[in-house]
């Protein structure tokens, strides 16, 4: 099948970027001003302490040797020791990567839906009024910041309507529920499993304003793609051609027109939703969503080298699988694309 | 047609998900209703059950046929707070009487009554089980679940910075310190006067060469294991912190022989001195106990931190969990968002009426999230970190807001090494140039100006004369200066670089107030952000080390001598606790003298002695005491802002001392 090789051939290419991708993290991560041992320890800590701190982080070997040592223990699965949090690294990752996870999926699922929506009624209706509210709409998602958002949602939908909750995974009443057993780490998910579905519930209302201001950015620019697209193909000869045929509008406009659109906003779609766990960090501060863009910001500003490094990696490895996935997706949509790839 | 099929398909499947959750959710609470209406019901029932009862067993042995023995339990209240009392009651139908009862509450205690009445203690859900045994040996059973849930919380929710350690041979910083004040117990506890009371040390005794000191230890002190805080306990938890040598360790490792130090008995510990050391009661208010058995229980060998041969010394259990005796026990701990602490109700000390049950340590980092949840009462007491014009429109919306002194200083340290400020006269003409009233007027309104070299609630001199803004005197030194004439006509060759924190953006108000005020004397300043992690590594090094720095610098034991010895002893140089680079001997040598005076009055007057001749040096410009502000809920009576704060940091925020009244 050539799907397949297809699929491996961007498997093997995403791993040689990814190893690229951490010697360049490794070393930039040692240059950048900020030394991790002494962030951690008060300023009157005796010399001997810090030296022998610096020895167990394994911070006294040469740069090269310790890329090694950390390349070896990464494939033992262990990424090293975080002194900002004090414990494994790797710990660290399977706790807050699936608390992340689930707020970009959620905002990726209203990105999708609100952007399909709104680039469908624009294009539908190019310009006419509802393509030009959109077009002020997206404007203004677009040139407006995720936080922002963030604040002003939290001010209108938490305080003043008091709609939503201010932050936070859960309501303390159902924290027991995922602290009795963290089955995947994921809250939703935990919470279905402990066949609780007030919890689940409960997490989706304290998730919605996060995602919401998470995917408005997106939303917007993806929105007016996907008119961009419409509003171009609608001039093709085939459509044309369909219409004098008679074939009936709706027919048209979703089979022969909508399909070949949306396809330039699957590919940004893609890289903006795996962008969002990069970009979340001010998101998770003002919702006090304890996730991993937040966890990557932090140890950034501590110097915590290991916590760097893996935190880029995995959001590395996240860009390349979503990439893979949007590229299938690209080549189910477009009929050159995949035939192209057969052709060779 | 295929992808319409896998469409219903898909809206099927969701459908079918979602539906029967739904339907359960909802199925839930209508049968919690009935539920609820049928105990009602149920009270009347049982009265006119036992009458038939009565009736059945007289029909029943009248008509001398035999029915299998059932049961009927019921209870009144089935739900309610804590302390619950109810009332149980059954109705034995058919075998053969006498029957004999058995109780089983769900609680661990039982009862043979046939109508108990049990007090439930703790909130919780209870299957309470009677079975019946009859004459002839049969026995029925029937449940009866009971919810007990738990009166009001008094809940203090209070705002920090993350991180928060809560090992107190790890952290040191301001929410780690307050950690600890309600996890731990230390030797001797901190007082508003900044002199320490007796606490799980009773008394104790010196040797007349100042070297051994013998504590008593108080007997009534368990841990929130249930063990009994003994001697050993005191000596090992010395013992683990200057091993690990982190936290507050420094302040022990130069002075504690470990070694030397024993166990008397199990109420007396004996700590031996390597040299006299003036302020050593002082510092074990910074001394937590640890329980020496939980810790040795959790210890993990072959980690990152191998103390041979105790493994890790329970480093990564007590990430998340506590081994104290203080008023609270951890109950949850999730890195970078909270630790949450429930009251430790057999905690030996005094505590408040209206003491909060229950203290949530949260993480928060942007001020509106902070001024919502405080407007939303979801936050008893806010960070010490909002900015003025939030801490003012809180108070406008109803909030109360406190202040108390931290028991740190703003200062600028200025390289006495690096040219100009080489020069003494230079350091001093910049500081008469500097306007002082400006900064706490205009920026950290209402602060103190510094009115001696360290706080003046750390006990500092009260007779010296600080500098104050007076441009005549400021011209007049500069002219003294061995660069005059040439800095006053070539000032861009001797640019005085000041780097403040941009973690801190008040901080730069003040530095541009430092170059304009230069300025006015015809001296050039630049003015330039560092991020914190830039500054520790710069201040590390002599030549990186900037003109001037602005840091608060906090004493971390309640003295003079403390901040004394951080911020201008040279072994606190390279540190960012000090840019000064004094290397001063003859200073450090006076330092060390007051530090190993034993008495308190002639100790005391080392340290001012010691204050006026760094006046003279004019190493930093001492600016104010700073004044932590918070805002906070007007339900909660805090009498750290109320005068009664202690300069420790770390200890206002005490569960002992704070009463939670919440509305309703």
């Amino acid at each position: 099948m050539k799907m397949k090789t297809y699929i491996a051939r961007r498997l093997g290419f995403a791993l040689f970027s990814l190893l690229g991708l951490s010697i360049l993290v490794f070393y930039l991560a040692r240059v950048i001003p900020g030394d991790p041992v002494l962030m951690m320890v008060p300023p009157g800590t005796s010399p001997d302490v810090i030296e022998a701190l610096r020895q167990r982080l394994g911070l006294k070997e040469p740069l090269h040797l310790q890329y090694l040592f950390w390349l070896g223990d990464v494939f033992r699965g262990d990424l090293g020791f975080s002194v900002y949090t004090q414990r494994s690294v790797t710990n660290d990752v399977l706790e807050y990567l699936p608390i992340s996870l689930e707020l970009v999926v959620l905002a990726a699922l209203m990105e999708i839906a609100g952007s399909f929506l709104l680039g469908v009624l624009a294009g539908t209706h190019a310009y006419k009024w509802p393509d030009n509210l959109v077009r002020i709409a997206s404007y203004i998602g677009i040139s407006v910041p995720a936080f922002v958002w963030a604040i002003v949602f939290q001010l209108i939908f938490a305080l003043q309507l008091s709609l939503f909750p201010t932050g936070g995974l859960l309501d303390s009443q159902y924290m027991d529920v995922i602290r009795a057993r963290r089955v995947t780490g994921f809250t939703s998910l935990d919470s279905l499993i402990a066949g609780r579905f007030d919890a689940f519930v409960n997490f989706v209302w304290h998730a919605t304003l996060p995602a919401l201001a998470l995917c408005i950015g997106g939303m917007a620019q993806d929105a007016r793609i996907i008119r961009a697209g419409m509003v171009e193909n609608k001039e093709k000869e085939y459509i044309a051609m369909a219409t004098s045929q008679g074939l009936p509008q709706r027919l048209v406009m979703f089979k022969y027109l909508l399909k070949p659109s949306i396809i330039p906003a699957v590919t940004v779609m893609g890289m903006d939703i795996a962008a969002m766990l990069g970009n979340a960090f001010l998101v998770e501060k003002v919702f006090r969503w304890p996730g991993f863009s937040q966890h990557a910001i932090a140890a950034m500003l501590r110097s915590d080298l290991n916590t760097i490094v893996a935190t880029v990696i995995v959001i590395g490895i996240i860009f390349a699988i979503v990439n893979i996935i949007t590229d299938i997706m690209v080549a189910y949509l477009d009929p050159r694309i995949r035939l192209m790839e057969k052709g060779e | 047609m295929n992808s319409k099929i896998e469409m219903a398909i898909i809206v099927l499947l969701i459908i079918a998900i979602i539906t029967p959750s739904a339907i359960t959710a909802y199925m839930i609470g209508t049968i919690n209703e009935r539920l609820a209406t049928l105990d009602e019901n149920l009270g009347t029932l049982d009265e006119k059950l036992g009458d038939i009862e009565t009736l059945l067993n007289t029909i029943i042995s009248g008509l001398n046929v035999s029915v299998p023995l059932s049961v009927i339990g019921s209870a009144t209240p089935t739900s309610g707070g804590v302390v619950l009392a109810v009332s149980f009651k059954i109705t034995p139908i058919g075998g053969t009487s006498p029957y004999s009862f058995e109780w089983d509450f769900g609680d661990g205690t039982i009862s043979i009554e046939r109508a108990p009445t049990h007090e439930y203690t703790t909130a919780g859900t209870y299957t309470a089980t009677i079975t019946v045994t009859d004459d002839a040996g049969a026995t029925a059973s029937d449940t009866i679940a009971v919810t007990v849930t738990s009166a009001v919380t008094k809940l203090l929710r209070v705002g920090f910075a993350w991180p928060t350690f809560i090992d107190p041979a790890v952290g040191s910083d301001y929410s780690s310190s307050t950690a600890f004040t309600n996890l731990y117990d230390p030797l001797v506890f901190p007082t508003s006067t900044g002199e320490v009371k007796p606490w799980i040390a009773e008394s104790w005794t010196t040797s007349l060469d100042g070297l051994n000191w013998t504590f008593t230890l108080r007997d009534d002190v368990t841990f929130h294991s249930g063990r009994q805080l003994k001697a050993d306990d005191v000596l090992f938890s010395m013992e683990r912190l200057i091993t690990i040598g982190e936290g507050y360790a420094y302040l022990f490792s130069p002075y504690v022989d470990v070694n030397a130090s024993k166990v008397i008995d199990d109420h007396t510990v004996q700590f031996t001195l390597k040299k006299t050391f003036g302020p050593f009661l002082t510092t074990l208010e910074r001394l937590y106990i640890v329980d020496k058995e939980e810790v040795m229980d959790h210890i993990v060998q072959g980690g990152t931190y191998d103390y041979p041969p105790n493994g890790d010394l329970a480093r990564e259990w007590l990430l998340t969990h506590d081994a104290g005796s203080g008023p609270y026990k951890v109950t949850d701990v999730v890195l970078e968002d909270h630790v949450y602490m429930d009251r430790f109700h057999d905690y030996w000390s005094e505590m408040k009426t209206d003491s909060p049950d229950e203290i949530r340590m949260l993480a928060l980092a942007v001020p509106t999230t902070e001024r919502t949840m405080l407007l939303k009462k979801e936050l008893e007491i806010s960070s010490q970190w909002l900015p003025e014009e939030v801490l003012e429109a809180l108070s406008n919306a109803g909030l109360a807001s406190g202040s108390y002194a931290g028991g740190d200083m703003f200062y600028f340290m200025m390289h006495c090494r690096k040219p100009p400020l080489d020069d003494v006269h230079v350091r001093r003409a910049l500081a008469y140039a500097m306007d002082y009233e400006a900064v706490v007027d205009e920026i950290y309104l209402d602060n103190p100006l510094a009115q001696c070299v360290v706080p003046i609630s750390l006990g500092g001199a009260t007779e010296l004369t600080m500098y104050r803004r007076d441009l005549t005197a400021a011209m007049e030194e500069l002219q003294q200066s061995k660069y005059w004439p040439d800095i006053g006509d070539n000032p861009e060759n001797y640019e005085i670089e000041v780097d403040w924190c941009a973690e801190v953006p008040a901080e730069e108000g003040v530095a541009l107030l430092f170059a304009e005020s230069a300025q006015e004397i015809g001296l050039k300043v630049k003015v330039v952000k560092t991020p914190w992690g830039k500054m520790i590594v710069d201040m590390a090094d002599q030549d990186l080390s900037p003109h001037v720095e602005t840091v608060f610098v906090a004493a971390h034991y309640a003295e003079a001598g403390a901040l004394l010895e951080t911020r201008y002893h040279s072994k606190a140089a390279a540190t960012w606790e000090q840019n000064e680079w004094l290397l001063n001997e003859t200073l450090d040598a006076m330092i060390e003298d007051a530090l190993s005076t034993c008495d308190m009055t002639e100790r005391y007057q080392k340290y001012a002695e010691l204050e006026q001749i760094i006046l003279d040096l004019c190493p930093s410009l001492f600016l104010f005491d700073h004044l932590v502000k918070h805002s906070y809920q007007p339900y909660v009576i805090w009498p750290s802002v109320l005068g009664e704060s202690i300069p420790v940091m770390g200890y206002n925020i005490d569960g002992r001392m704070i009463e939670v009244i919440p509305p309703e």
